[in-house]
């Protein structure tokens, strides 16, 4: 089923591709796109070979007796040279039988990623919404905000604020002082935005700042303590599936996303915030305004789409979350998506599951990257993909 | 543009950060404890209200002490009127393990604290230690052995039927030992079968004697335990039954395994057991096992009302159950598995008595005990207070730097001493302290080698490593801790992973298997104790401590009735005995 799927997106792809960017293109990426593959398994196949420790005695454990790990290592083909065990693999991996996950218990790979792909595919998916949805506005905003006339506050009031604070600390408790702090910045903050010019800018950009020097995993158990243990806004009972109802698959994915979300909007805003400063010092922002264009036109009719390339190359490379799974924030929220397993397949020395979840991530990031190249030409038309332009 | 704002935009960064910072602070010192779960707070800030450590909130924290106070006192009422009240039919249990388990295929199955607290719902053993330490038959009718304890009859109970509706008589119990002792890991407990699996023979319908070469007492405790457990032959049949779900004669039925995820098992309406007033177990409708290996997201669960049960044998969480748990820990069994360092015996540098004496005279493991253990107790053996063969002073080297660098002036030092650890950061925090109290204490170059856990396991059972970290035994018996200590498992692929030859050892071992008198077992144990210390085969370092928390409204966690009307012993390390818990 998974196979089909994938089938079919590719066959999509490449009919597309055709259409967009012309035979000669599309040859290209295709050849290029097998080589990075085969070149990324066979040397993962390689490189795992060399991590000591035998997979067959951590599979069947302390008490397995030299016989069994003999059958075992054997059953497994362990014992043939690297390029024989690749080989074999791929042949079975191209023949749709993606083996077992788990030697032990004698899991399918197939049952692993019917069951922990869409969970980890719909983490990312809801993540990236609320991070577009935070840093795509908030980022044209600020920078349209960057070019307005800035209005200075004096320095010195940097170490009085800084003194009285730590004055308020000693003398009347932390709790106290953290609360008078919130109570002058919170209005301040909300100045700057209602305001905006410079100030807005910064207050945006430094809060970006501030939000990317924090862990994701601070971010995280912050948010759990305080939505699931102090508030109970957020049960923490794992993953629903769409099955389970609309709700409570919401329910058991906000959370989590959100944390996804804002550890990439950063990031996000920041580079679509850069490319529209960028772009709005562009000649023909200049000409629009002399047109006597509106700045919302400008903005987002002519500003707005060239900027959102590098945005969209970033978005695109951060596909390989949907396999390799947002680790941290799956441990924290009990989430047991891909990358929860990625880990245990690598902690039990599973060769083949990593292998061909390598090959997936690979012909993921390679589908990911050409679909973003074909959609440039349709973002900006003055980029081209391949001969037919 | 950016270089004419420069002040103002630092002052905004500054102001902007100090804001971040002030609300988290402020959302994380707005503690306040989850009365409904029993719980308390979870960070430090929850910590010092307990200490009275910041004195400036002091008379808030007081006044929140007095209403955590008067909460639990509250709570306290409530639990002893459901208590009065009795047993309330119905509910479901969320249970937190620390781990899934790799398969229900139990012969060669690793089955470990998780694996076990989940089998113990759907399936029973054949035999129980009670609180007295005594053998029971529980699932058997009667359990005899003849009198040097090589002939062992096991009598199956009348009208007893498996999940499936199959029954659970004689046959059953040949087939599931007979697997069991044809299994790679339970095979061991039956390596002295005087004729191989012949020696398990179905006598009549309800009857089978397994027989032994050797005298082997300790039999009828490997069946209170995973070999015991009676499986049901249509598991045995399944040809996929290593990732298939359980069949046996459990108060709960195994309905549905998703891996990682949950284990969800329920009520068995045929179930042969009833409490003491006739009322059938169990008596809740189903129980959700979930594997959450985070430490730190089965405190929250709990913390959060989010799941009933949890096990934890966490250094640092040990405190935190104590003091905001208070009350809503389910009772334990006095044996507790030792953390120690394993010695290889077999190999230079260890194979010399007198170097292992020097390094245990090195060793500060009160230092240790402080910093990487807090909350544990010290072990100078490797049986648990409380435990058969406890001594408190068995004669273990007590901390002397200057002898133990004397004794390694006139015996010479290694090279280098590799002590093995595996790449996770508290282990090698362990690693750099013997390091640093053996290359400080006693001149010796030490380099620490890590490495991931399955390496661990690879390199133990293989002999190549010199010293390692370790945790293991607390089964309640010296006859039990066989395979880790007897010469004969010292060779090849070896669970006697540090290669203790020592013919004292192996006569001590097997006068263990032959004799169940408590009083001759605990000698042998003492004895076992000192012989460890004089040879000092491995350093001993602290009993593992474990809690089970629950939550408010859970009663009976861990309390089993025999049929006898005994109890049973309590649960080892961690375990969870869930068939006869009610919430309400």
């Amino acid at each position: 089923m998974i196979l089909a799927v994938v089938l079919i997106a590719f066959v999509a792809l490449a009919i597309w591709i055709v259409r967009v960017a012309g035979w000669q293109f599309a040859l290209q990426r295709l050849g290029g796109s097998v080589l990075i593959i085969v070149l990324v398994t066979f040397t993962t196949t390689w490189l795992l070979r060399q991590v000591p420790g035998d997979p067959c005695i951590t599979a069947l454990g302390t008490g397995a007796s030299e016989e069994a790990v003999a059958e075992c290592t054997v059953e497994r083909g362990l014992d043939k040279g690297v390029f024989a065990q690749y080989t074999n693999w791929a042949g079975d991996v191209l023949g749709g039988d993606l083996g077992f996950a788990f030697y032990k218990n004698r899991e399918t790979l197939t049952n692993v990623l019917q069951q922990r792909g869409p969970r980890s595919a719909w983490l990312f998916l809801y993540g990236q919404v609320i991070a577009l949805a935070i840093s795509v506005p908030l980022g044209i905003w600020s920078a349209y905000q960057s070019n307005r006339k800035p209005r200075k506050i004096p320095i010195w009031l940097l170490p009085v604020f800084l003194a009285a604070t730590l004055a308020l600390a000693i003398t009347g408790g932390w709790t106290l002082a953290a609360l008078i702090v919130v109570a002058v910045l919170l209005p301040l903050a909300i100045f700057y935005g209602i305001r905006g010019g410079p100030s807005g800018d910064a207050l945006v950009n430094t809060s970006a700042f501030a939000l990317l020097s924090i862990p994701v995993f601070v971010i995280g158990e912050t948010f759990r303590f305080i939505f699931a243990i102090e508030r109970e806004w957020y049960d923490l009972v794992g993953y629903s599936a769409w099955s389970e109802g609309v709700g409570a698959h919401l329910a058991s994915v906000w959370l989590p996303a959100l944390v996804l979300g804002l550890s990439v909007t950063p990031v996000y805003l920041r580079l679509l915030r850069s490319d529209m400063i960028q772009n709005l010092q562009q000649d023909f922002v200049a000409v629009a305004k002399a047109k006597g264009m509106s700045n919302r036109h400008i903005l987002f009719r002519h500003v707005l789409r060239p900027s959102t390339l590098t945005l969209l190359t970033v978005a695109g490379l951060n596909i390989a979350q949907i396999i390799n799974g947002a680790v941290v924030v799956e441990f924290i929220y009990d989430f047991d998506g891909m990358g929860s397993y990625l880990i245990a397949a690598v902690a039990r020395r599973e060769f083949f599951p990593i292998q061909t979840l390598v090959a997936l991530v690979a012909t993921l990031f390679v589908f990911a990257n050409t679909l973003i190249d074909v959609v440039y030409t349709t973002v900006d038309p003055r980029v081209t993909a391949g001969d037919e332009k | 543009m950016l270089t004419s704002q420069g002040s103002s935009r630092l002052l905004v960064r500054l102001l902007a950060f100090l804001a971040a910072f002030s609300l988290i602070a402020a959302a994380c010192g707005s503690s306040g404890g989850d009365e409904e779960t029993g719980g308390g707070d979870s960070d430090s800030a929850g910590e010092e209200v307990e200490t009275g450590g910041d004195d400036s909130d002091s008379g808030d924290e007081d006044a929140m002490e007095d209403e955590e106070a008067m909460e639990d006192e509250e709570d306290a009422m409530e639990d002893e009127d459901a208590m009065a009240d009795g047993p309330v039919m119905g509910g479901d249990l969320t249970v937190l393990l620390e781990a899934e388990s790799d398969t229900w295929d139990i012969p060669g199955a690793n089955c470990a604290v998780s694996c076990i607290s989940v089998m113990d719902s759907v399936a029973d053993t054949m035999t129980r230690v009670n609180e007295n330490n005594e053998i029971e038959p529980f699932l058997l009718e009667s359990y005899e052995t003849n009198e040097d304890f090589t002939v062992h009859t096991l009598v199956m109970r009348d009208g007893i039927t498996f999940h499936d509706g199959t029954p659970a008589d004689g046959a059953a119990v040949h087939r599931s030992l007979t697997e069991m002792a044809s299994g790679l890991l339970q095979g061991q407990v039956f390596i002295d079968l005087a004729e191989g699996t012949d020696s398990i023979v179905l006598v009549d319908d309800k009857t089978v004697t397994v027989t032994f070469s050797v005298p082997y007492a300790t039999f009828g405790r490997n069946l209170a335990g995973r070999t015991g457990w009676l499986i049901a032959p249509s598991f045995w049949d399944n040809p996929e039954r290593a990732g298939a779900n359980m069949v046996a004669t459990g108060a709960f039925i195994m309905d549905e395994w998703s891996r990682d995820e949950q284990t969800v098992v329920t009520k068995n309406p045929n179930y042969w057991r009833t409490d003491a007033d006739g009322t059938q177990l169990p008596y809740l409708d189903s129980i959700t096992f979930r594997p959450v290996p985070d430490v730190s997201t089965r405190r929250a669960t709990m913390e959060s009302g989010d799941a009933d049960v949890n096990m934890d044998s966490f250094g640092e969480n040990l405190d935190f159950w104590d003091n905001q748990w208070e009350g809503n820990l389910a009772p334990t069994s006095e044996s507790r598995e030792t953390t120690y360092l394993l010695l290889n015996n077999g190999a230079p540098p260890f194979d010399n008595p007198d170097f292992r004496r020097a390094i245990a005279l090195c060793t500060d493991r009160d230092e240790y005990l402080a910093f990487r253990a807090p909350g544990n107790q010290l072990a100078n053996g490797p049986f648990a207070e409380g435990d058969l063969g406890f001594l408190d002073d068995p004669g273990f080297p007590a901390f002397d730097p200057e002898a133990g660098s004397a004794l390694l002036d006139e015996i010479g030092r290694p090279e280098e001493l590799v002590y093995g650890t595996t790449n996770v950061p508290s282990n090698l925090l362990t690693a750099e302290l013997f390091a640093d109290q053996w290359s400080t204490n006693c001149g010796l170059t030490v380099n620490i080698d890590q490495f991931d856990q399955s390496e661990l396991i690879t390199k133990a059972i293989g002999g190549a490593f010199q010293v390692f970290l370790w945790r293991n035994h607390g089964q309640g018996h010296p006859g039990l801790e066989y395979v880790w200590w007897h010469s004969r498992h010292a060779a090849g692929l070896a669970l006697n992973f540090g290669r203790i030859v020592n013919t004292d050892l192996d006569a001590l071992m097997q006068s263990t298997w032959a004799t169940n008198d408590l009083g001759e077992l605990d000698a042998l144990g003492q004895d076992i104790n000192r012989l460890f210390a004089e040879n000092v085969h491995n350093i001993w370092l602290n009993t593992t401590e474990w809690r089970t928390p629950y939550a408010n409204g859970v009663h009976n966690v861990n309390n089993i009735t025999l049929p006898s009307g005994n109890n049973e012993i309590g649960s080892p390390a961690g375990r969870l005995r869930l068939a006869e818990t009610w919430k309400g």
